[in-house]
């Protein structure tokens, strides 16, 4: 019963979710004016338990955590992430181009002064790509989860589209990251762009 | 016969070499003497003191030679004169000033060096703090290394600690990012994991210092401080600081902080999610 109970909490969690992502403007000012509130904080930024999860993994056990130094670190983490991302876009928009690409990435993170994680990030993307080129790894999927390379069939990627993302989000999408941009409406899970080519 | 035939040739060549030498060398009493010993040795062994006295007179007769014929061929006077001369100035010549005060440079050069070493007083506070660094250090690039080996370990590419979908929204947050491929949206979680290791680690380690068993808010604070990759985190800090300014209840905040590490304390995921609609 309690189970079933934290369950529904964490689906009606989505349904803000997918509140947010359908009004994104009228979200972006609550989310300003209610900086300070936990459902903000929540609706924006990243699982707590997650956070305190990793957070444990680097400390002894048995210490505790204050809930303001969660907070505090859920903060830095979100404002990591969006600095990360204005960095890689500016390097992207020096080089003329509107996507991020690997390349980016490794460098915002070694112009920001994070050294020890461009090895590893690399490493990761390397063996993503060899993943990705493999034919297995296509057919393992999850419905929550986009294919990691694009399909063949039209029919196939609409019907993706429509049971995996609502049509407001699928706007959404279309204008931020790569997965509509190419051809909004035909290939929507497209991930090779052709300005890495 | 025959031997006294066989000598009489061998006394005729003898008496021949001594005649040639007598004008200059041998008075003719001693060629009478050297005459006379010849034939004793072919009829009867000569007397011992004569054959010493003669071995004696040769001697004396090289030795008298030398000297009077090696010096007026190999050593003049004045070139004995010249050679004489150049001893004495190397063995009396005085060193020079300024060698001597370059060695004494050198020696004190030498000298000093370890001097400066052996008398620097060692600080107990700097060692400690050092040592604590190093082993902080140490432990970071463990930390380092065990995550490589993790993402090197990784087969399923769909499992995040931390969602893409979250990931994603914080992106859209800002209108200024430019689109995203595959592969940098599946990374962002990777250096998100990795940032958040790192600032508690260095959050721990000024707990730690501070000989305390809780993580608390200043010691992030303290972490973003101390590093300098964290700069572009103290608008954060003095945000978050302004907004606790503005609360005008430090009991409450107390108290909510006495209440949530007894809500932290189980540690379970569940436990953890379960406040977060009440909020």
């Amino acid at each position: 019963m309690g189970r079933k109970a934290k369950r529904c909490a964490g689906k009606k969690d989505d349904g803000r979710e997918e509140k947010v992502a359908a009004a994104p403007a009228a979200e972006g000012a609550s989310s300003s004016s209610s900086d300070g509130e936990g459902a903000g904080t929540a609706a924006t930024g990243l699982p707590m338990a997650n956070l305190v999860r990793l957070m444990r993994q680097v400390i002894p056990k048995g210490v505790k955590i204050s809930s303001r130094a969660k907070d505090l670190t859920h903060d830095c983490a979100v404002e990591f992430v969006g600095f990360l991302a204005g960095e890689a876009s500016e390097l992207a928009r020096a080089q003329h181009r509107r996507t991020i690409s690997p390349e980016d990435f490794t460098r915002s993170l070694q112009a920001l002064g994070f050294d020890d994680y461009v090895r590893p990030m690399s490493t990761y993307i390397s063996r993503y790509r060899e993943q990705a080129t493999s034919p297995a790894g296509y057919s393992g999927g999850f419905a929550r989860r986009p294919p990691p390379r694009a399909t063949a069939a039209p029919c196939v990627s609409d019907e993706e589209t429509r049971s995996r993302v609502p049509p407001h989000g699928e706007h959404g999408d279309g204008w931020r990251t790569s997965v509509n941009t190419p051809a909004p409406g035909g290939h929507g899970y497209d991930y090779t762009s052709p300005d890495n080519m | 016969m025959d031997p006294s035939q066989s000598g009489t040739p061998s006394l005729f060549p003898v008496m021949d070499i001594p005649v040639a030498y007598p004008p200059a060398a041998y008075p003719p009493c001693e060629v009478a003497v050297a005459a006379a010993a010849y034939p004793r040795l072919l009829y009867a062994p000569p007397d011992a003191a004569a054959a010493q006295q003669a071995a004696a007179a040769q001697q004396q007769q090289q030795l008298l030679g030398a000297p009077v014929v090696c010096p007026p061929a190999a050593y003049p006077p004045g070139e004995v004169a010249v050679a004489a001369a150049a001893y004495p100035p190397q063995l009396y010549a005085p060193p020079d000033a300024a060698a001597a005060q370059q060695a004494t440079a050198a020696q004190q050069q030498l000298l000093g060096a370890p001097v400066r070493v052996a008398y620097a007083p060692p600080d107990a506070a700097a060692v400690q703090q050092a040592a604590a660094a190093q082993k902080h250090k140490h432990q970071l690039q463990m930390l380092w290394l065990e995550l490589r080996r993790e993402i090197e370990a990784t087969t399923d590419f769909k499992k995040h600690n931390i969602p893409l979908s979250r990931i994603k929204k914080i992106m859209r947050a800002d209108p200024d990012v430019c689109a995203i491929t595959a592969e940098v949206l599946v990374v962002f979680p990777w250096a998100c994991e990795m940032f958040i290791l790192e600032l508690t680690r260095h959050g721990w380690a000024h707990a730690e210092a501070n000989k305390r068993r809780m993580l608390q808010k200043s010691d992030i604070v303290a972490a973003i401080a101390r590093t300098d990759v964290f700069d572009f985190f103290r608008d954060t800090v003095l945000h978050d600081d302004a907004k606790e300014g503005a609360d005008a209840a430090p009991a409450a905040a107390a108290a909510a902080e006495k209440a949530h590490p007894a809500a932290g304390a189980p540690a379970t995921d569940p436990l953890a999610n379960y406040p977060m609609p009440q909020q």
